[in-house]
């Protein structure tokens, strides 16, 4: 079910009042409608895949219990690997497999050998690396001793498949959301307010941002070989504002909805376009994967402990993985790849964490220096963003190349008609950039009325889908 | 807990109003090019618009509308509707009549399409407000009454509260919506001038298949063209036989002239449906010249042809060249 169907606009009323009305007085009933209802969300798109999400859940259920009984350290460490061989083993099937397989084929018939391959007909099961990421988070948790197992499979269960942030995060920790489900939820009217609001955000930069851009980034990747360079850079930075609109608007979806159950779940957008370099932005972008990786990643990996060359590796390390976690398809890993070096100079000059506030706070305007590093940045994420968007490396290679061309300073006509959208957007963006979303301090009435009525005459309503169901 | 629901309701509320008001104050502004052109056949039968004496008048779907040229044929107006059927015809030129200056002549044309099937009831006819409420019930009645599950499928509960609401306009208000005016009032203007007449496909030539084909064949696995389960033969719906008869009562009551012109086809779409079992083509006629049988003053053809493919400007509609040869074999067949 997508967030911006009519059947979730029926969905949620329903659910929302079946949460507060019928099963209020008890926390195990509000919990079971929510595993219920998240169930239905999911298996609205495909019932079949809804087993994998069980059996997910059981595994881990069972393993985490099994983590916490076990007398020695190797049969936690036994348990813990079920944990992640099942939930990895499972990711990689379905979402590598074919690559791997396709990879293979092509490494070998580079060297001239002919091979025959064994790729499926697999489909890849929406929010799988989601889910997986999530449950994962349980398990590990629970083995380094910084979370207590439940008991409650219904409250365990509905933590998993939880439907507001089921399919495209954020990427909750097991230490923070699950022990919501255990706690009364109260509902207050400023709690609702707050969340539809967030909610009416999220869906704005999706149908009206998003969507809308979607339109030319199609037309202009799909034709870039006969467009002129201006547009092409168009392009690139349409679908920057494309992929951030859809991801974030779905986070703020997510969270607004989650508020409207009494949970709060955690940011994961903050602005990323006014970063000043490139650590900041992934300080401000898909946070919760990118704080996910570097908790269960990097520094089991032993983080920025020892030396450079140690702390190089590891970058290097969690950005490929990054990459790859977006997709089976090496334009992902060049993706990260790019990133790790953009980030390498501040690394190991000392200043990726130089920028940890907010830019130009207290000001209206920023400073040309600020100016100036938040464009660069800029740039150089739409420069990645080419290779996350094309379809292969060489496609890629070829819309850099093509971008070399004195129609660079041509007038892209006919591909501007969403450049007044991106405006408004970051003008909105750039005013309200210390809160969590821009309509948070916004008179509720406003709010909806003149979002609403924007999102009307200005939304695309033909059901894109989310950009990050695919990862 | 209340509250919130009340108070978020009730914002709900003002905001379905305000779209709501749009969505009948301002239809210009967002429906498609189909929008203006229902408007202004519907404003020249009202006689708001339009040659008011013109003593020749075209009933018929797009197809005639692309076709037969207005200008061509001289002191002429096209009163064709796209996507019509016998229903919208019928009434369109009842009014017509009461509220313009009769004309000697009506030269008619209906494809096969709109006599088998009916696209538009819903999505023009009724979203536009075509046809008087008055109208609208006959239509409704007369389908009940004939059990024609083409027109009662129109009438739907769920249709019906659609209706009522911006929601059934929805899909027509989305990204250009708003913007659309200025384009439309082209279109309406464009109509005007040219005395009804536009053209749809500007193509020029297309070999792709009309509606019929689509409707009735399609290419299994292996390629091979086959007939579609259940679409063998050519059958009438009842309400557009029982529309089509009373529009021919009418013209004989008011002693109007029918000249019938059957439209040709592409030849893609001509060679394809010689693929049909039975003879679609002829069934057609067949159906079309029995109903002439038993009355007077009128003449016609009833066999369908075909045009080149660069005669079409797409698989349905004849181009500027194609409107000129037809017309001009129209004249020197019939008004001479």
């Amino acid at each position: 079910m997508l967030f911006n169907s009519f059947e979730f606009a029926i969905f949620l009323p329903i659910v929302f009042l079946l949460y507060w009305f019928v099963t209020h007085r008890n926390l195990s009933l509000q919990n079971l409608l929510i595993l219920a209802a998240s169930y239905v969300f999911y298996g609205w798109w495909d019932a079949r895949f809804l087993s994998l999400i069980v059996l997910s859940t059981l595994l881990d259920y069972t393993a985490g219990l099994q983590i916490r009984k076990a007398e020695t350290k190797a049969k936690q460490k036994f348990w813990l690997g079920v944990s992640l061989t099942f939930n990895l083993g499972m990711l990689g099937f379905f979402k590598y497999w074919n690559f791997f397989v396709q990879s293979w084929i092509d490494a070998w018939a580079g060297l001239g050998v002919e091979m025959s391959g064994y790729s499926l007909g697999i489909i890849l099961p929406v929010g799988i690396s989601f889910y997986t990421f999530q449950t994962l988070s349980y398990t590990i948790d629970i083995y380094r001793k910084d979370l207590e197992p439940t008991k409650d499979f219904i409250a365990f269960a509905a933590f998993v498949s939880f439907f507001p942030q089921l399919v495209a995060g954020p990427i909750e920790r097991a230490t923070q959301l699950l022990p919501q489900f255990f706690e009364k939820r109260k509902f207050s009217f400023e709690l609702g307010v707050d969340g539809i609001k967030q909610i009416v955000w999220g869906l704005a930069k999706k149908v009206i941002i998003a969507d809308n851009c979607a339109v030319l980034v199609n037309d202009i990747f799909s034709n870039y070989e006969t467009l002129p360079a201006s547009a092409l850079v168009l392009g690139s930075i349409y679908f920057a504002f494309q992929i951030y609109a859809d991801f974030s608007g779905y986070s703020d979806i997510a969270i607004g909805t989650g508020k409207l159950f009494g949970f709060k779940l955690m940011t994961n957008f903050r602005y990323p376009y006014f970063s000043r370099d490139i650590a900041e932005f992934w300080r401000r972008w898909h946070i919760s994967l990118s704080t996910w990786f570097r908790d269960y990643l990097y520094i089991p990996l032993g983080g920025s402990r020892g030396g450079n060359r140690m702390r190089l590796r590891n970058t290097m390390i969690i950005f490929i993985v990054s990459g790859f976690w977006h997709g089976a398809n090496w334009t992902f890993i060049i993706w990260g790849a790019l990133n790790a070096i953009f980030f390498l100079p501040l690394l190991l000059g000392g200043n990726n964490r130089k920028n940890l506030d907010t830019v130009a706070e207290g000001k209206t305007f920023p400073s040309l220096n600020e100016f100036i590093h938040v464009l660069l940045t800029f740039l150089l994420t739409c420069f990645a963003w080419i290779f996350f968007r094309a379809a292969s490396a060489t496609e890629a290679i070829n819309y850099i190349w093509l971008l070399f061309d004195p129609s660079l300073f041509s007038i892209p006509t006919g591909y501007m008609t969403y450049l007044p959208y991106i405006l408004v957007l970051l003008m909105i963006e750039w005013t309200y950039r210390t809160e969590d979303y821009p309509l948070k301090t916004v008179n509720y009435n406003v709010a909806i009325i003149v979002f609403a009525l924007l999102i009307f005459i200005f939304g695309n309503f033909n059901l894109t889908e989310f950009i990050y169901f695919q990862f | 807990m209340l509250r919130f629901i009340l108070h978020t309701g009730v914002l709900l509320g003002a905001f379905a109003l305000i779209i709501q008001a749009i969505s009948m104050l301002f239809p210009m502004s967002y429906y498609n090019q189909e929008y203006p052109m229902w408007k202004y056949q519907q404003e020249v039968a009202m006689g708001e618009q339009g040659k008011k004496e013109a003593r020749k008048v075209i009933l018929g779907d797009s197809r005639a509308m692309a076709g037969i040229r207005p200008d061509l044929l001289g002191n002429t107006l096209s009163l064709c509707v796209g996507g019509a059927t016998p229903v919208e015809l019928y009434f369109n030129f009842k009014r017509y009549i009461v509220m313009n200056q009769k004309p000697d002549t009506v030269i008619f044309s209906l494809t096969p399409l709109h006599f088998y099937r009916q696209d538009c009831f819903y999505h023009r006819t009724r979203k536009y407000d075509f046809l008087e409420d008055w109208m609208i019930d006959s239509v409704k009645q007369v389908a009940f009454a004939l059990n024609d599950p083409e027109y009662t499928s129109a009438f739907g509960l769920v249709n019906k509260i659609k209706l009522l609401s911006f929601t059934s306009k929805m899909v027509d208000m989305n990204v250009s919506h708003l913007s659309r005016y200025g384009e439309n009032k082209a279109k309406y203007q464009a109509m005007s001038e040219r005395n009804g007449h536009s053209f749809f496909g500007t193509k020029e030539m297309d070999d792709g298949y009309n509606l019929e084909v689509t409707d009735h064949l399609e290419m299994d696995e292996s390629g091979q063209w086959k007939v579609k389960a259940g679409k063998e033969k050519f059958v009438v719906s009842k309400v557009n036989d029982y529309y089509f008869k009373k529009l021919l009562d009418l013209l004989r009551d008011e002693n109007i002239f029918i000249v019938w012109v059957t439209m040709p086809m592409n030849r893609a779409s001509y060679d394809k449906l010689k693929l049909m079992p039975t003879p679609f083509l002829q069934d057609y006629s067949n159906y079309v010249k029995a109903n002439f049988a038993e009355r007077d003053r009128w003449i016609g053809d009833f066999e369908v042809g075909f045009y080149e493919n660069e005669y079409f400007g797409d698989p349905a509609h004849l181009n500027e060249r194609g409107s000129v040869k037809f017309t001009e074999a129209l004249i020197e067949k019939y008004f001479r």
